[in-house]
């Protein structure tokens, strides 16, 4: 082994106050204030709370291998019986198919009072989840209300790329969490904080030849962090309607950058964009991918390509070629290995395999492609402060034609040319452009996404029966998620559906598509129905919402820690002619309503109004914005509130004559 | 003559042997109501010895749609005593032609996990084949060698909704008429079969079986459907020998093979169970502080592996660690029974919201996956949940209510029959009263007393978050928009088993104004609103597990200067499936008293009773949403 040739010293920021002579928290031994610790004063509703817990990363030279190595240890205390399942303890660890990480000592002890039950080994058991992850599972012995329950343990892991970090906020809340990393100047992380709460300590020294291996002659400075946080809520899981909750939740991100490892060999992950750029053209496995334009020439129709039409025309075709050919596994899969002729021959793949496919054959017609990487809505929000490659998981095509940007993804079927599937409506992405730089782009959901329902109907108290047609035209991703319903579903379940979500007891008795009017954004549908069991009292109630757009008020929680997030904007128009029947005349029309949402964000109105013996009634919800600040929920909230009242209590009344 | 006569016979065993993959070949008749054309369906068993059992399964299943797709699934579990010997799969397009081959080493292994145990040492080899097309066709075959004869594969001629089967071939061959399996025939009346019989072999033929179309209230699915029942009167369970005629005898071997011993405790144990009934002379209140006892200091883990799958953990281990699973728990709890002096029997049950008895006549180890205890006293079983923290004694709720379980004595199994909730013991009793306010909101006070079921429904809330209770109420009562819990307590009387929740509660616009008028829905706070699904020809008959009753009484009080509009006139129905009334009455002029029962009762129904039902909750649900006008007029 070469002795080290240089040594990396980083320059580094000093935060907060110098290391102190912190006391060191010995296995076994409870502080004063933890077994004086009967309830959380500050969250009443925990039924369990880490009392402490820290995190040691740094490296260590075992066996003639460096490793990283994670040391971890806690304490929970169990506030009530519903915190019992805090007791159920879970170690994931990874493995590649040459080599894989070790958990070495778990401890763990249950403090009753003064009582102590320590787990014994052959109730640690070890299970593969996956191909990738394995995981050792125990539980606490003796837990009760009010254990105290303590464990330790260490993974070490010659995966470097495994130091990812640490999270401070989870499902219960923490009274102190901790985090250590030392780390050789010469392996380099790329680090973010997430979240909104502030770090109690935030330290960062450097400590001079801290670290070395057997038989070099130097030794490696090594910068010692220390991150703390006090009295962490708990972090509670929304409601519909929402981006990731990594966004959110406070923690710290590493992504390993670069690596000098001690023989002088250097790997570099990612850096600046520049490098990324670079690696894409040159040796990247994607990159290489994209240029099997000559591959794709040989194995598809000889006009889908060279074939008439405008680029537009042209790309059209494409597009829904790719889409017939391929079928989506389900998998992403952008940087594993990707096999496109495979998957191409297979007609099944990921999304990269998919649409590499379809960037390669817009190239290969002329029309100038590129790629753009992505994070989906449940992924998390890449960062864009420095390139995170691991935050993205998605890959889409990205073509200008005309003027006009359109960005695409072949691996659903409904999905009409030029939309994005909702689950990568999150804002940008970073096109890979190999000809010039990667850039972002903003992700801009089509409009407009309508729900309209159009209703003719007549009363008929004689028989106790409602009859009519109604009509529903959805445009945008309210018909793609038509589509889709209609494409997974039986006629049969999808009326099923229809019945379910009208106001009262609805038979459809016929359905049609009108495919003269539809394309491919928009869907209308066209329905005749009966309803029974009107009445034929003195005073008919009949309320003029046939269908509903909401069963219920989607926002519940009191209050709310992030935005709420539509997508995409989204309007619902009702319009609906009731026949006043013979015999009978309007008693009451329910009231007219103009709602709207702060800075003009949203729009509600409903109206009835009634003319030659009928009745109409018009009805039209707006939201003009696609994300709603926390601040903001209350207004959101009571919004659909009045939405949902509206629908289910607007009646009109009849009398009879 | 001879010779071509077998020759031709010959020729047509070759033919029909040969399949025909392409979905033309398909009879018309299979297709109807087909997510999936189960083309061949094929199980050959072979139990060799006591402990030696292989057995092959070929399975061809037409996928027609998406939901099709369950149907040809490749996954097989395995543990140490059952092996995989041989497992492929090969996929055909519509046509017939062979589209991909999937080898052994395709298929992924990984540990199985049913969800809630905290580790299993069963493992899956599966293989998820995305479909590229439909129709198309997986071909699916796999070889078990295993020494487990305690469970030999069931067989189900149809497996579910939504599927038909061509052919379908069950056989099972033996070395001697020791090994000779039982097969109990369960509505074969349905189907066209063959059965041959021969000294050493027994098979089951049966083809062109339609499918079943899935329909709700349906009676659960193994009622009706045709299958077979095996087992062997000699067998082998995870190294273990066994003989077993009837329920006592599988009682005998459980007690023996599986319990003996393990209800040993350590003699400090002993003697602490002693002190917490100390004074107490009667069985019955002893074994209420002992359950109690079990119920405070233990928690429910399921550990899984090899005969643990069926023996408890010992009781000793148990009072260490303080959890365990169904089994451990239960025996624990009876060995702290049994060192107090009462009497008390493990007992297997088959647990889910839905029945299902223990087959009198059919003793075997597939039947039951749950455990519970069996406390006799004074001619009667007291029947008690050791895996839950919560139940009051004596109460099992609808997780194992009314069903033939197999409770194991001393001297062997019996079938007895566990405690049933009746309609009238499923009870809700609403007593509301709700203020209407002049800005048209309501505020409201309700209490709810639950007993029997509806108890086992609600009582949970106890222990639930205020997130959770909050959310739950917005549920409960989603009639009611703009709901806001103000406050809430509970009572939770285990004695009586009676749940009482108090709860404060507004709702803003909850009347709303019709032009001059307005309008008031009268029922808030148990509005029913379940119709079930219509029909054009219902198939099956149907069933109503539980019945249950509600009473409900509410005080509504109208602002000053509101007057009522018409009332409506009181309804009063009366079905074979329950009954219904419902009416209003003036207190004075601001006050009005609403009044409602209903009673639905349990049965079996025949189809052609459906429409009458439907009708019957259709008007339940329509008297539920009556409105009555307010109005606002000056008075003189």
């Amino acid at each position: 082994m070469k002795s080290i040739r240089r040594i990396f010293v980083l320059s580094v920021l000093f935060h907060g106050t110098l290391l102190m002579g912190q006391k060191k928290v010995e296995f076994g031994l409870l502080s004063a204030s933890e077994q004086a610790f009967t309830t959380y004063a500050k969250d009443t509703t925990a039924h369990a709370v880490y009392l402490y817990e820290k995190g040691e990363n740094y490296f260590e030279v075992r066996g003639n291998y460096v490793w990283l190595i994670k040391k971890y240890h806690a304490k929970k205390k169990i506030l009530d019986k519903q915190g019992l399942d805090e007791a159920d303890i879970t170690i994931p660890y990874y493995r590649s198919d040459k080599s894989k990480e070790i958990v070495n000592d778990i401890r763990a002890l249950t403090h009753n009072g003064v009582v102590k039950h320590s787990l014994r080994k052959e109730n640690v058991y070890d299970t593969d989840v996956s191909e990738r992850w394995s995981v050792k599972k125990f539980t606490f012995p003796d837990v009760q209300e009010g254990s105290i329950l303590e464990y330790s343990y260490e993974i070490q892991s010659p995966f470097f790329f495994n130091l990812t970090g640490w999270k401070f906020q989870e499902a219960i809340p923490k009274v102190y969490t901790e985090y250590n990393a030392k780390i050789p100047g010469n392996y380099k992380y790329n680090r973010a904080l997430i979240g909104e709460i502030a770090l109690d300590v935030n330290e960062a020294t450097i400590k001079k030849s801290c670290f070395s291996i057997p038989r070099a002659t130097e030794s490696a400075d090594c910068e010692v962090l220390k991150y703390v946080m006090k009295d962490v809520p708990a972090f509670k899981e929304g409601e519909e309607y929402m981006l990731s909750p990594s966004n959110y939740r406070s923690s710290l991100e590493f992504e390993l950058s670069e690596l000098l490892r001690f023989d002088g060999t250097k790997e570099r992950y990612t850096k600046s964009w520049k490098d990324v750029d670079k690696e894409f053209k040159t040796d990247n496995d994607i990159g290489r991918q994209l240029k099997k334009v000559n591959f794709f020439e040989r194995n598809i129709p000889v006009d889908l390509i060279s074939g008439p039409g405008d680029p537009l025309e042209r790309a059209k075709r494409i597009y829904q070629f790719v889409k017939d050919h391929y079928v989506w596994n389900g998998k992403y899969g952008i940087f594993l290995d990707n096999r496109v002729k495979q998957a191409f021959d297979e007609h099944k793949g990921n999304v990269a395999e998919i649409n590499i496919t379809l960037i390669n054959l817009l190239n290969a017609a002329g029309i100038d492609t590129d790629m753009m990487v992505l994070s989906t809505r449940d992924n998390g929000l890449p960062k864009r402060s420095h390139p995170v490659m691991s935050d993205f998981n998605y890959l889409i095509a990205k073509t200008e034609i005309d003027g006009t940007t359109y960005l695409l993804d072949a691996t659903e079927k409904q999905l009409p040319f030029g939309m994005l599937p909702y689950r990568c409506l999150n804002y940008h992405g970073r096109v890979m452009d190999l000809d010039e730089e990667s850039y972002w782009y903003d992700i801009v959901p089509v409009e407009p996404n309508m729900k309209t329902v159009r209703i003719e109907m007549s009363l008929d108290p004689e028989n106790s029966l409602v009859s009519g047609n109604f009509q529903e035209i959805t445009t945008g991703y309210e018909a793609f998620f038509k589509r889709e319903r209609l494409a997974s579903l039986s006629e049969d379940e999808y009326l099923d559906k229809i019945e379910d979500s009208s106001n009262g007891d609805i038979f459809i008795k016929s359905y049609e598509v009108d495919s003269l009017q539809s394309d491919d954004r928009k869907l209308v549908e066209n329905f005749s129905f009966e309803m029974e069991g009107l009445g034929q009292n003195k005073n008919l109630f009949f309320n003029t919402f046939l269908i509903h757009f909401f069963k219920s008020n989607p926002f519940t929680s009191e209050t709310r820690n992030y935005p709420v997030d539509f997508g995409y904007l989204r309007s619902y128009m009702y319009y609906a002619n009731i026949k006043i029947p013979n015999g009978y005349k309007v008693k009451e029309l329910p009231k007219p309503i103009n709602l709207g949402l702060p800075e003009n964000s949203g729009v509600m109105r409903f109206n009835c109004s009634e003319s030659q013996g009928q009745v109409m009634v018009q009805f039209s919800l707006q939201l003009r914005s696609t994300q709603y600040t926390s601040a903001g929920y209350a207004y959101v909230k009571e919004f659909f509130e009045n939405a949902v009242t509206t629908q289910n209590n607007s009646y009109l009344v009849l009398e009879k004559e | 003559m001879r010779f071509l006569a077998i020759l031709s016979a010959l020729l047509w065993c070759s033919f029909s042997f040969s399949q025909d993959y392409s979905i033309s070949s398909i009879p018309k008749e299979l297709l109807e109501n087909a997510d999936a054309v189960i083309r061949l369906d094929q199980l050959d068993i072979q139990v060799n010895s006591i402990n030696q059992m292989t057995y092959q399964v070929k399975q061809i299943v037409t996928v027609l749609n998406k939901s099709g797709d369950e149907h040809a699934t490749a996954r097989v579990f395995y543990d140490d005593d059952k092996k995989i010997k041989k497992i492929e799969a090969t996929i055909y397009d519509a046509f017939g032609n062979e589209l991909e081959q999937i080898k052994k080493r395709d298929f992924k292994d990984i540990a199985a996990a049913d969800g809630f145990s905290l580790y299993l040492d069963d493992r899956l080899l599966y293989h998820d084949y995305v479909p590229v097309q439909y129709p198309h066709t997986v071909e699916f075959t796999y070889e078990i060698e295993t020494s487990d004869t305690g469970m030999i594969p069931q067989w189900y001629f149809v497996s579910g909704y939504g599927v038909s089967v061509q052919k379908s071939s069950y056989t099972i061959t033996y070395p001697s008429p020791d090994l000779k399996p039982i097969i109990k025939e369960e509505n074969l009346q349905e189907i066209d079969f063959q059965k041959e019989e021969s000294p050493t072999m027994v098979s089951y033929t049966s083809s062109s079986i339609p499918a079943f179309a899935e329909e709700g209230l349906s009676p659960p699915f193994q009622t009706f459907s045709p299958r077979l029942s095996v087992r062997l009167t000699k067998f082998h369970y995870k190294g273990i020998d066994a003989e077993v005629t009837d329920w006592k005898g599988l009682g005998e071997w459980i007690q023996n093979e599986l319990l003996s011993g393990r209800d040993q405790l350590e003699e400090s144990t002993i003697s602490k169970a002693r002190d917490l009934v100390k004074g107490i002379d009667d069985d019955l209140e002893k074994a209420k502080v002992i359950y109690k006892y079990v119920q405070d200091n233990t928690r429910y883990i399921s550990v899984q592996i090899g005969i643990g799958g069926l023996q408890p953990i010992s009781a000793i281990e148990v009072d260490k660690v303080k959890y365990g699973d169904c089994k451990g728990l239960t025996n624990y709890t009876k060995a702290l029974l049994g060192a107090v002096g009462v009497q008390s029997y493990y007992t297997v049950v088959e647990s889910g919201r839905t029945k299902v008895d223990f087959e009198a006549d059919f003793p075997d180890l597939l039947q039951g996956n749950h455990v519970i205890l069996a406390i006799p006293y004074k001619d009667q079983y007291y029947w008690v949940d050791c895996t839950s923290q919560i139940h009051p004694f004596g109460f099992i709720g609808d997780f194992t209510d009314d069903r033939m379980v197999l409770v194991v004595t001393p001297d062997g199994g019996e079938l007895v029959r566990t405690a049933s909730y009746l309609d009238n013991d499923n009870a809700q009793y609403i007593k509301a009263n709700y203020k209407i306010l002049d800005n048209l909101s309501i505020d409201a006070q309700v209490a709810i007393e639950t007993k029997g079921t509806q108890y086992d429904n609600r009582f949970v809330l106890e222990r639930s978050s205020k997130d959770d209770i909050n959310k739950y109420y917005k549920d409960f009562w989603d009639n009611v928009n703009g709901l806001e819990v103000k406050d809430y307590s509970f009572k939770n009387d285990k004695e009586e088993v009676s749940f009482t929740e108090t709860v404060n509660l507004s709702a803003r616009n909850y009347v709303s104004k019709n032009g001059n008028d307005y309008l008031l829905i009268l029922n808030a706070f148990n509005n029913n609103t379940y119709v079930p699904p219509r029909y054009r020809t219902r198939k099956l008959p149907f069933t109503v597990q539980r019945g249950f009753y509600d009473q409900d009484e509410t005080l509504i009080e109208i602002p000053e200067n509101f007057q009522f509009g018409e009332l409506p006139e009181k309804v009063n129905l009366e079905t074979e499936f329950g009954s219904y009334g419902a009416g209003v009455e003036k207190k004075n002029d601001r006050e009005l008293v609403y009044k409602r029962t209903l009673l639905l009762k349990a049965g079996e129904y025949p189809k052609e009773s459906y429409d009458e039902f439907r009708s019957f909750l259709r008007s339940v649900a329509k008297m539920d949403n009556q409105k009555i006008l307010l109005k606002n007029e000056p008075q003189d």
